[in-house]
């Protein structure tokens, strides 16, 4: 497979992290500009209603902390996920702990204030929306890297923490459910 | 909407979509949704539910997450941390470069640079002119100057005192 979108260029992350070594600080505007939006879209499917950009922010903070044990054979975007994730689950354990419970369940209705649905307007992406929805946390996460972000099986598997052959599985058994509930 | 049949070309559908195939792969991906009804379906969900979910995404705030960010490493000012040792060395090493200096301006101070800075004794001094004094008191004034050490860098042995008897009168 070939890496056609230019976000997705290790080359150029690593040159842009390499400038930022450097001294150069608008290497990392550069880097955040091409990953904040993917970071977002990625920990809003991981079911955060509130909180987003902190969250974006934290992991962005925390890449640059540690981005000279950045590996640069791997993909920017699979570790910026992956702390990204590991931020979420902090979190929610946080919140647990403190009585909010905030974990999605799959049977989780669309809401008013779910960034989802605030720009959704059309009955075909609520649609779509609903379906998504409907999975399960771990199908909804996989299924969000597959599609939004076309990452490959051993990349979601990375960012999860899973197999690879596990993140196929997940992967074909939402595209059926989606399927099946917008048959239905 | 049913699934395709090929479930190895169907797996690579979203590859497919977001051009992550190499060329080869996805001229045969291509060709095969060209006649495959169901792979068109597929791919047009595919589409839709990208184009939703990332316009669904909330914005954020580039700048603020550059705000945030540490510095760069290069632009950091560098600290040297020392070991205890280190740290005793060096002020040992402060303490030896101030006293060295405070004796060199000692010396400085105390060094005359000239001969004219001599110290004169206290004791030579002349209420008159030289032609007031007598043959004898010349004589003995001579022979205690030429006592003194006549180089002009040598350190003065604590003031040498000349007492010359001066007669008043001359005689």
């Amino acid at each position: 497979m070939a890496p056609a979108d230019p976000r997705d260029d290790p080359a150029l992350d690593a040159a842009l992290i390499a400038r930022w070594l450097e001294g150069d600080e608008r290497a990392a505007s550069e880097l955040v500009a091409r990953h904040a939006p993917a970071v977002a879209r990625f920990v809003s499917s991981l079911g955060m209603r509130v909180d987003v950009d902190e969250v974006v922010q934290d992991t962005f903070v925390r890449a640059f902390g540690a981005i000279e044990s950045f590996r640069s054979d791997a993909a920017l975007r699979t570790w910026l996920f992956t702390i990204a994730r590991r931020l979420v689950l902090d979190r929610r354990r946080s919140l647990k702990r403190r009585g909010t419970e905030v974990e999605v369940q799959e049977d989780d209705a669309a809401t008013p204030d779910d960034p989802l649905s605030s720009l959704v307007a059309q009955e075909m992406e609520d649609r779509l929306k609903a379906a998504v929805t409907r999975l399960t946390p771990m199908q909804r996460e996989v299924f969000t890297l597959r599609v939004t972000e076309g990452m490959g099986y051993k990349e979601i598997a990375d960012v999860v923490g899973s197999t690879e052959g596990a993140a196929r599985v997940h992967y074909h058994h939402a595209m059926r459910s989606v399927k099946e509930f917008l048959d239905a | 909407m049913r699934d395709c049949a090929n479930g190895e070309l169907r797996d690579l559908l979203p590859d497919w979509v977001h051009g992550r195939l190499d060329a080869d792969r996805a001229r045969q991906v291509a060709t095969h949704v060209a006649c495959c009804s169901d792979c068109v379906e597929e791919v047009a969900l595919l589409r839709d539910l990208a184009a939703s979910l990332t316009a669904a995404a909330p914005r954020v705030d580039i700048a603020a997450i550059v705000a945030a960010l540490p510095k760069p490493p290069r632009a950091r000012p560098r600290v040297i941390e020392l070991r205890w040792y280190q740290r005793t060395q060096v002020r040992a090493a402060a303490v030896l470069l101030f006293m060295a200096g405070a004796t060199t301006m000692a010396v400085i101070n105390r060094t005359p640079s000239t001969a004219g800075d001599l110290p004169m004794p206290a004791a030579i001094g002349f209420a008159g002119g030289v032609s007031d004094l007598s043959e004898g008191d010349l004589q003995s004034l001579l022979k205690e100057m030429e006592k003194l050490d006549a180089t002009p860098s040598a350190e003065p042995e604590g003031g040498t005192a000349i007492s010359v008897e001066l007669a008043e009168g001359g005689t």
